[in-house]
């Protein structure tokens, strides 16, 4: 059994490599071939001749520098949305790329599994296998980071497109690193919401927009325990990421951004986050569904559109589920408030897809960045995923009210906070010693001191 | 119990003290642990057949009243999980049949054919081994071996995808379907083995003297009388095979994949679609033993053969 | 190969009295030998299983060695024992070893035990005695990926019928899977559901084919029915109940499916953590691979301390 990782590694990567560097004779050749044999097998004939000359790194899909040509390769991209919404939306990006380049075959499939989670698992198998996707969904930011060398500069395709001009602000900072652009932003969750439904909340008598602050919510949620026999609040806490989301939002929510943002940067209050624990254990336990350990969120968020439950906190992709539930109208069946304590900030989120560098179609890969990108997508996509599109320049009619409001405070409020169970705040590394210090002493028994200083441990 | 018929375990029961009384108690016995075997099944299956109202207004394992009865949940089921059936089902059939005749052919060459008796002996240790290891010992440089240096995805990719139902991920059945040849070999060697050793000697002997090679040894005696093993070892196997989760999970890795195999799918089925009830679950899990069980109602027998001598 | 019609009698005979030094009719008769006429049938199974089985462990045990992780490829230069220094000090390791221990010795002790009992009371004449057993053999039949799925319907806490059987005793809800305190426990629980119709397949057999006479003599001496069993058939099974517990040891270490697929997620509760779970966690989520390869050395060298001495009994009753 050959032991020796790099050297036969050197084969299988020069032959996918080889017809990603688009050196033309190959490309040509390659693209010459019709229909089924042309792509990986006989790609790799072609080009093992050549590979002396290909050595390190190989070409950028998107830079300008060799003009790629067009392969056979199907454009490959992935993505997490399996659920009802996420599937819908992901629809619309197969469905819009079919009809604007019907020729070129695409394989855009899905890779299930709770906050990305999967998806993030098979894309690091795949780039450490150096057989990467074409394209991937991954979240920007510090997340980004792990990913090193390995992403193709976008900001050729971001000049072409005048990107800069029409994409927010925030969007475009969190796209960068190492001084390229190397995510195309596609939509953004508020992690901040208090979803709730409209019916439970008037049996019980509760006006939602007294809830603002932790204190209003507790007695809110009394309230409806008092008044009906629903679950005042419906939560999921299979996955320890949720549980470190809950946190996220009651930290901010009662000690405030700075407090949070302290505690990022390695300067953190234990005491702060003790505090916040103990009301996360409180949140948790009190007056929530007793199965919550074994629903997945969408489980948990039947229970809002199943008129079981009072309120829920989710990112504002569980806004998706409700659009696809029928006659579950917002306003009418469904509402929204900030979470507790959190009305001034917009908890921040970002869905982006990022390219590989050794991908196998650069020219189709390209095109499929210049999707994302397109305002036409984002609002398709964004409009059926509960998220907003990331272009500043487009018409709020075109949007469903409920975006709408958030995109009115993503554009209008000051406090943009990280978030921290999707990766905009923290290293991959980080986040799962996070998840594991929520998993390993906050998911009962609940340990607030422990959870605090393992949490602490993370940043310092 | 005075039946003309009667077994060993009759006249057992004759030799010792007759209790009459205990009779009774081991009949309550006997049936409350059948009750117990059987009521996660029962209630997962009337429960595959409620409305998601029904499924927490009912007890759980009485069956649904009429206004509570569904067969939502099995067509949902059904639509989810019949890619993944037909990849297990692509992937068992080569792989069993694969794996069940070198298993045979390895049992012969080291049973009923003598050669050095300590080699046989130390290649026989050496196959008992790889029953037991667990495959965790083996999955790192498996997935390293398939994708990294084999390369499975561009190396079958372009010959399935051609063919209808098949994608390029296909590849990564095909490499599921190899690994699981490579590990039921030691299995499948076992079960025949016990069975060789047991086979009459007479046959061969008398077939040697007149002159029959090995060859046509194994074809024309050993094949014709172990038919019946064959069906024992592929029941058993084929059962594993279609079970299996952590190289469908390790290999394939993703349950939305279009080469995903019904187990995969079916872990799945929590995230990966919405509106995921316990009906929906029970008749998710129902379709994918679907075939394990049609099979096992069918052959209870051989498969209780199989693990028997398994030991 | 299948024309040649070679005899072995033939081969045998002539093998006595040669004279030393004709190499070529050696090789001939060598070529005909059974050990070459029947090397095609053992050695292809055994090539492929060698290098999947012994190939992989080598294999894993040098990547155990490197400090692999991530996206590059490991360096096999240079190597040394860091991951396992790492591994054995590492908190979460020792748990999940604890977690491991305890699972297997639960898990195989009360399934032998209650496939023991099983065995007894279906081999005293019952009636039906093969459709009973088919019913109580059946959950093996199933994949762990569905029996998860029933027992978490089972330990539901609203609706699960567990909770409903003991609420007829005036007890619980208890929340099964969600309090760390149970999970373990409801965890081994289902699985000794699952293979406690095997155990006693295997105990039957064994009850099986001890002779009558066995019964005969000890109810002469006049002791009762418990005490037949507890001072001369059970001692008896010693050879069934070895195999029984090392099968079940074995799929004790392996219970990775049932965990997985009853939380969905790679990271399983921390009570139920266990090696097995860890070990694809740290490869397949986490990319770890060098200390994941640690892990399951870890995991193997378990394993083969049962298997290892099972093996050599084996032998040395004449059994295998």
């Amino acid at each position: 059994m050959p032991e020796n990782g790099d050297s036969d590694g050197d084969s299988f990567v020069t032959r996918r490599k080889m017809i990603g560097t688009g050196v033309a004779g190959i490309g040509a050749m390659v693209a010459g071939c019709s229909g089924d044999g042309g792509d990986g097998g006989s790609g790799g004939d072609g080009g093992d001749g050549g590979s002396g000359g290909d050595g390190g790194d190989g070409g950028d899909g998107g830079d300008g520098g060799s003009t790629p040509t067009v392969t056979d390769n199907p454009m490959e991209a992935l993505h997490g949305w399996t659920g009802g919404d996420g599937a819908a939306a992901a629809e619309q990006i197969v469905s819009m790329w079919e009809e604007r380049h019907p020729d070129w075959e695409h394989q855009i499939e899905p890779i299930g599994g709770d906050a990305n989670e999967n998806l993030n698992a098979t894309v690091a198998r795949r780039l450490a296998n150096r057989n990467p996707p074409d394209a991937f969904a991954g979240w920007p930011g510090l997340n980004m980071t792990q990913y090193g060398g390995m992403l193709s500069d976008l900001s050729a395709t971001f000049e072409e497109n005048d990107w800069e001009d029409v994409m927010h602000p925030k969007a475009l900072e969190a796209c960068q690193m190492n001084d390229a652009y190397r995510a195309v932003p596609l939509g953004s969750h508020r992690l901040n919401n208090l979803f709730y439904n409209v019916s439970v909340l008037e049996e019980a008598g509760v006006n939602p927009d007294d809830v603002t602050d932790w204190d209003s919510f507790v007695e809110a949620r009394q309230t409806i325990a008092d008044e009906t026999d629903y679950t005042p609040v419906t939560t999921t806490t299979v996955a320890p990421w949720a549980v470190l989301q809950y946190f996220a939002q009651i930290m901010l929510g009662t000690e405030g951004q700075d407090a949070y943002e302290a505690w990022l940067n390695g300067e953190g209050d234990e005491q702060a986050l003790v505090n916040a624990l103990d009301k996360t254990q409180d949140f948790v336990e009190t007056g929530t569904n007793e199965d919550r350990s074994t629903l997945s969120f969408p489980e948990a968020n039947d229970m809002i559109i199943n008129g079981e439950a009072g309120f829920f906190t989710m990112g504002n992709w569980a806004a998706g589920m409700y659009r696809n539930a029928e006659g579950f109208e917002f306003e009418e069946d469904w509402g929204w408030i900030p979470f507790p304590g959190t009305g001034d900030m917009y908890v921040w989120h970002l869905d982006s897809f990022m390219f590989p560098q050794d991908g196998n179609a650069p020219v189709k890969s390209e095109a499929f960045a210049e999707l994302i990108g397109d305002a036409e997508l984002q609002i398709a996509f964004n409009n059926l995923k509960g998220s907003i599109p990331l272009r500043t320049d487009i018409d709020g009619g075109e949007l469903h009210p409920f975006l709408n409001l958030n995109v009115e405070d993503l554009n209008n409020l000051e406090q943009f906070p990280p978030t921290l169970a999707h990766g905009l705040a923290c290293t991959p590394e980080q986040l799962d010693a996070c998840k594991g210090a929520i998993a390993d002493n906050f998911m009962g028994p609940y340990n607030s001191q422990d959870a605090a200083s393992a949490l602490m441990a993370v940043f310092e | 119990m005075s039946n003309a018929t009667n077994s060993r375990a009759e006249s057992i029961a004759r030799v010792l003290p007759a209790l009459d009384y205990s009779k009774i108690a081991i009949y309550l016995l006997v049936m409350t642990f059948a009750a117990f075997f059987i009521s996660p099944i029962w209630t997962g299956l009337v429960t595959a057949f409620k409305t998601t109202g029904a499924v927490t207004a009912t007890t759980p394992f009485l069956p649904p009243g009429p206004d509570g009865f569904t067969l939502q949940k099995w067509t949902t089921a059904i639509e989810y999980l019949s890619t993944g059936m037909t990849n297990s089902l692509l992937m068992s059939f080569p792989a069993t049949i694969a794996s069940v005749t070198l298993g045979s052919t390895a049992a012969y060459g080291l049973t009923l054919v003598d050669w050095h008796k300590r080699t046989q002996f130390a290649v026989l240790v050496l196959f008992m081994f790889g029953i037991f290891i667990p495959y965790q010992a083996v999955l790192v440089p498996l997935s390293d071996f398939w994708i990294n240096m084999v390369g499975v995805d561009g190396l079958v990719g372009p010959v399935l995808g051609g063919l209808p139902f098949f994608t390029e991920r296909h590849s990564r059945l095909f490499a599921v379907t190899v690994t699981h040849v490579v590990y039921g070999i030691p299995i499948c060697m076992l079960l025949f083995r016990g069975y060789y050793v047991a086979l009459s000697d007479e046959l061969i002997e008398a077939a040697k003297i007149d002159g029959a090679s090995i060859t046509s040894i194994y074809r024309r005696i050993v094949l014709p009388l172990s038919k019946p093993m064959f069906g024992v070892v592929f029941i058993y196997q084929f059962t594993m095979i279609w079970n299996e989760f952590l190289f469908s999970l390790t290999l394939i890795g993703s349950s939305a994949s279009p080469a995903a195999t019904v187990t995969l799918v079916l872990s799945g089925l929590g995230s990966d679609l919405t509106g995921v009830d316990f009906g929906l679950r029970m008749a998710g899990a129902f379709v994918a033993a679907l075939p394990t069980l049609i099979i096992y109602v069918l052959f209870a027998e051989q498969f209780a053969k199989g693990l028997a001598s398994d030991n | 190969m299948a024309s040649s019609e070679d005899t072995v009698t033939g081969s045998r005979s002539i093998a006595a009295g040669e004279t030393r030094g004709d190499w070529r009719d050696r090789a001939r008769r060598f070529s005909k030998s059974d050990f070459v006429r029947s090397f095609p049938y053992w050695f292809i199974p055994f090539s492929i299983m060698g290098l999947g089985v012994y190939g992989g462990i080598g294999w894993n045990t040098l990547i155990s060695l490197t400090d692999y992780e991530g996206f590059q490829p490991p360096d096999f230069t240079d190597l040394d024992f860091s991951m396992y220094v790492q591994a054995l000090q590492d908190p979460s390791v020792i748990l999940v070893t604890k977690n491991t221990f305890v699972l297997m010795v639960a898990f195989t002790t009360i399934t032998m035990i209650l496939g023991l009992f099983l065995a007894i009371v279906l081999d005293r004449g019952i009636r039906y005695r093969e459709k009973i057993q088919t019913i109580y053999l059946l959950p093996m039949a199933l994949s762990f990926v569905v029996t998860a799925q029933f027992w978490l319907w089972m330990y539901n806490i609203n609706n699960g019928l567990v909770n409903a059987v003991i609420g007829l005793f005036g007890l619980g809800p208890y929340n099964w899977i969600g309090n760390p305190d149970l999970v373990l426990g409801a965890v081994v629980f289902a699985l000794i559901w699952q293979f406690s119709g095997y155990a006693m397949v295997v105990f039957l057999a064994g009850l099986q084919s001890l002779p009558d006479d066995q019964f005969e003599a000890a109810r002469i001496d006049g002791a009762s029915t418990f005490k037949t069993y507890w001072r001369v058939i059970i001692p008896q099974l010693k050879s069934s109940s070895v195999s029984a517990a090392v099968i079940l040891v074995i799929f004790a270490l392996k219970a990775f499916t049932f965990l997985y697929s009853m939380f969905g997620q790679y990271r399983v509760p921390r009570a139920t953590d266990i090696l097995a779970t860890l070990m694809v966690r740290e490869a397949f989520q986490l990319q770890n691979w060098a200390f994941s390869a640690a892990i399951a050395t870890i995991l193997l060298v378990m394993s083969l301390a049962v298997i290892a001495p099972y093996l050599y009994y084996q032998y040395k009753q004449g059994s295998l």
